[in-house]
């Protein structure tokens, strides 16, 4: 009896055995991850200590910045070439970025870059980039950008720049930063408000509204050359230009009809066509990226409230209901949601609101935040807030995770009306 | 319509099948009731298969009876009796059979006694009748002297057939007689009696001898005086002497022919004896054979109890065995399922235990695999990502057989996979080598979120 059943248990353990590798896999299910932020680590290229500032640290604070990553930095054990590393040493990351710096002759230098995947133990990538001395930033701004497309999929935007108005006293400038807030340059500085900047698509110009005339006109002022223009001098208020996708035209804003209401006018001034027809106010349009349509805000429900309208005016939507006062839409870079500064109770918030879904989500638990605009990725958020009665730039990740303060060199300004640029061409 | 005319032939089919299955089983139900009534019956078939030969005698007889002399009509009525017997069983059940024995039972038993006496008293009476009749014949000879024939006494045995219808009264005064005659001879024996009968007769013929002397002297007297008449005109001597020859030889011719017909007359005796004899032997054959024809009934009787209640012993044997059998069966039947459960039971529990100990470490692998996941930014919560992995035994995985089966669709997403498992080398395998097969080959379907 007992013998029997020996028999039948190693029956049964050897049809196991047997049918077992002709059966299907061992099916496993897994759900979720175990962390949000990528391991990598960004290893001290080689000769960096000779430049004015260390490459592999602007890299880290980029990429700390996305909030995605987690960056180690070793001391002890520093390859820089690929036959130095040993990925025994790197467990634990996903990624490790190795690189040289050499100075060149002619004062030029050239940072030679590659990216491990130290699980496959497989470079991942590897670029050589020659570059002036100081754009040592812009450098390493770009290696953090090719890291962050690896690892993540989508492109970096630490290459990008932006631009908002610095009020200190009776200055007024306009400026242009590189994304961390470094490597800021005033475009103009004047002593009458700055208000509403925004980009070209193309990243080159920048529309902007100021008071100088004693009421509000619209310029393009070129990036390159500094140069600007009028764009829009109507009687009464001109403002807040908004760039069309393809920049041949811009949507204004003007009081020449009444209340303001929505134009649309080519780049070069011509062809002035009213949108909205509205005895409300309508302000504040965002193009959409197909260019079809045009996100505003308006009060013609009673309160300010965000609508969308087609670029022919023919259709006309409101798209928020929810809180007292919802203002400042901007699309996001792929089209299906927007994001706005939402008030309520006397906070002021940013949320994003999904096209399809039509829920809003609050981003920011509250305060001064306002003028919200999206990095061309989409991924992250621009807003004003206020610290200390003093208005300051921060990013917050397009889910709301991660939040960055903006480094910005100028420690007492009041800063107000950040807007992302573009993706440099 | 179509449906109809596909479902006629089956129905047809159907109710043929029923009516054989009906009829089957009616014939089984026939024969099952009828199995217990018959084996009686064909019992009584086999013994009176037998009993034509035992039987054939008195049957035989029987009918020889009726060309004897004609018996007692009471004395053949017992015996018919015990005839139909044979008969009604075969034609009605136990019941008849069963009850008809007893009426012969009865009957038999007195019986015999009865006819034991009756034969004696048959015997008795027909001595008795015997003497009687020689009575009679005396007196009758005596009265008709020489008229007498022979055939008389045959004549004379004729009215014995009247006799009987008068036995009671004859009865009672025999009985007298054989009283009396007990009283000298206590159970007279068929020996004694043939003497006893001769030695009656001799003494009457003395006297009828000296009645027929003198009737012959007086004959003589007339004769001599006619005689003397003539001879007185003849010689007296040679007439007295011739008379006196004459004389002789018609007393030697009277004394022979007396002789003759007494021994005529003993000899009827003797017949009617030996008649008696025959009837008594007859009777008490027939006793006999009756009381023989019983004991071979009631031995057949028994026989058949017997048989049927060997039979019956061999059924509830039979039955008792398969029964037994049937327990036996029974129980090994249950101890078999109760074994073959058991083993199901240990297989399942050993299935069970092999399952959960898979399941723990599939657990284990997801949690390993899913800690080493690190999630790019902003990946659709939808996508899935297949990969097929071939594991060494230590728990690593075989570089070349670590395949994306199906994409996620974003590649950084799939790359992060492949990473975490990678990075979740070596993967958590149950301690047990055997079941290492099982975790060979892994299907990794993987997701943001469920």
């Amino acid at each position: 009896m007992k013998g029997m059943t020996m028999i039948r248990y190693w029956m049964l353990l050897f049809l196991l055995c047997i049918t077992l590798p002709v059966r299907a896999a061992l099916n496993i299910d897994i759900y979720g991850a175990g962390e949000n932020q990528i391991p990598v680590a960004i290893v001290p290229f080689d000769n960096e200590g000779k430049l004015a500032q260390r490459i592999t640290e602007i890299v880290s604070a980029d990429l700390k910045s996305s909030g995605h990553f987690k960056i180690t930095v070793p001391t002890s054990k520093t390859p820089h070439e690929p036959h130095e590393i040993d990925f025994a040493d790197w467990r634990g990351v996903e990624a490790m970025a190795i690189g040289s710096v050499e100075m060149l002759p002619d004062g030029r230098v050239t940072v030679k870059f590659r990216l491990f995947d130290a699980v496959k133990q497989t470079e991942l990538f590897g670029q050589a980039v020659t570059a002036k001395a100081d754009q040592v930033r812009a450098i390493g701004h770009r290696i953090a950008d090719l890291i962050y497309e690896k690892l993540t999929g989508n492109p970096g935007v630490f290459s990008t720049r932006i631009a908002y108005v610095s009020r200190q006293g009776k200055s007024n400038r306009l400026v242009v930063a590189d994304s961390d807030g470094f490597n800021d340059r005033a475009v103009l500085s004047i002593n009458e408000p700055i208000m509403s900047p925004a980009w070209s698509p193309d990243g080159n110009q920048l529309a902007y509204v100021t008071l100088e005339k004693g009421h509000a006109v619209v310029y393009v002022q070129s990036l390159l050359t500094n140069q600007r223009r009028v764009l829009s001098d109507a009687r009464g208020s001109n403002s807040a230009p908004a760039w069309s996708p393809d920049g041949r035209q811009l949507a204004i804003v003007l009081t020449r009809d009444g209340s303001p209401q929505i134009y649309l006018i080519r780049a070069d001034g011509s062809d002035l066509r009213r949108i909205t027809f509205s005895g409300a106010i309508d302000t504040e349009p965002s193009f959409s990226p197909d260019g079809q349509y045009l996100l505003f805000t308006s009060d013609r429900g009673g309160s300010p409230q965000i609508y969308r309208i087609s670029v022919d005016g023919k259709n006309t939507e409101r798209l928020t209901f929810e809180g007292g006062h919802n203002f400042s839409p901007r699309y996001s870079p792929d089209g299906k949601s927007f994001v706005f500064a939402h008030q309520k109770d006397g906070r002021f918030h940013v949320a994003v609101q999904d096209f399809q879904t039509r829920q809003m989500q609050l981003l920011t638990s509250g305060g001064w935040d306002k003028r919200p605009s999206f990095s061309p990725n989409g991924k992250l958020i621009l807003f004003a807030t206020e610290s200390g009665r003093r208005g300051i730039l921060t990013a917050i990740s397009s889910d709301g995770r991660v939040r960055t303060k903006k480094n910005l060199s100028s420690q007492s300004a009041d800063i107000r009306e950040p807007v992302w640029g573009p993706f440099l061409r | 319509m179509s449906v109809k005319a596909h479902a006629e032939p089956y129905r047809l089919r159907a109710g043929a099948l029923a009516l054989v299955v009906h009829l089957a089983f009616f014939v089984l139900l026939y024969f099952g009731v009828s199995w217990q009534v018959e084996p009686p019956r064909g019992m009584v078939v086999d013994i009176w298969d037998h009993l034509p030969d035992q039987e054939s005698v008195p049957e035989k007889k029987e009918p020889s009876r009726p060309v004897e002399p004609p018996k007692p009509v009471k004395q053949l009525k017992p015996v018919k009796p015990v005839v139909p017997p044979k008969v009604e069983p075969k034609v009605s059940g136990k019941k008849i059979s069963r009850e008809t024995p007893k009426p012969i039972k009865a009957e038999v038993k007195p019986q015999p006694e009865k006819a034991d006496a009756k034969a004696e008293q048959k015997v008795q009476l027909e001595r008795e009748r015997a003497r009687a009749e020689q009575a009679e014949l005396v007196a009758r000879l005596r009265s008709k002297l020489q008229v007498q024939e022979k055939a008389d006494p045959l004549k004379a045995v004729e009215p014995k057939k009247s006799e009987p219808l008068t036995k009671a009264d004859i009865a009672l005064a025999e009985k007298k007689k054989l009283l009396e005659k007990q009283m000298e001879t206590p159970k007279p024996d068929s020996r004694k009696t043939p003497e006893k009968v001769s030695a009656q007769p001799d003494r009457k013929a003395e006297e009828e001898r000296k009645a027929a002397a003198e009737q012959a002297r007086k004959e003589e007297e007339k004769k001599a005086e006619t005689e003397r008449i003539k001879a007185e005109k003849a010689q007296a001597e040679k007439r007295a002497r011739a008379e006196k020859l004459k004389a002789d030889a018609e007393k030697k011719a009277e004394a022979e022919r007396l002789e003759a017909e007494q021994a005529e007359a003993e000899r009827l005796l003797a017949v009617k004896k030996a008649e008696a004899e025959k009837k008594v032997r007859e009777e008490k054959f027939r006793a006999e054979q009756k009381i023989q024809e019983e004991k071979i009934k009631a031995e057949q009787k028994e026989r058949l109890e017997k048989l049927r209640a060997e039979l019956k012993e061999r059924e509830e044997k039979l039955k008792a065995e398969q029964r037994e059998r049937e327990e036996r069966a029974r129980a090994e039947q249950k101890a078999r399922e109760e074994r073959n459960r058991a083993e199901q039971r240990a297989m399942a529990e050993e299935a069970a235990a092999i399952s959960k100990i898979v399941d723990e470490y599939k657990a284990r692998i997801i949690a390993k695999i899913r800690r080493n996941i690190v999630m790019p930014p902003d990946i659709p919560y939808n996508v899935v990502a297949e990969f097929e992995v071939t594991l060494l035994p230590g728990g690593g995985v075989l570089d070349e057989k670590l395949r994306l089966m199906k994409p996620s669709g974003i590649a950084v997403y799939d790359l992060a996979v492949e990473r975490a498992i990678k990075k979740s080398q070596p993967l958590p395998l149950p301690p047990d080598p055997a079941l290492f097969n099982r975790f060979r080959e892994l299907h990794l379907k993987v997701s943001p979120k469920e």
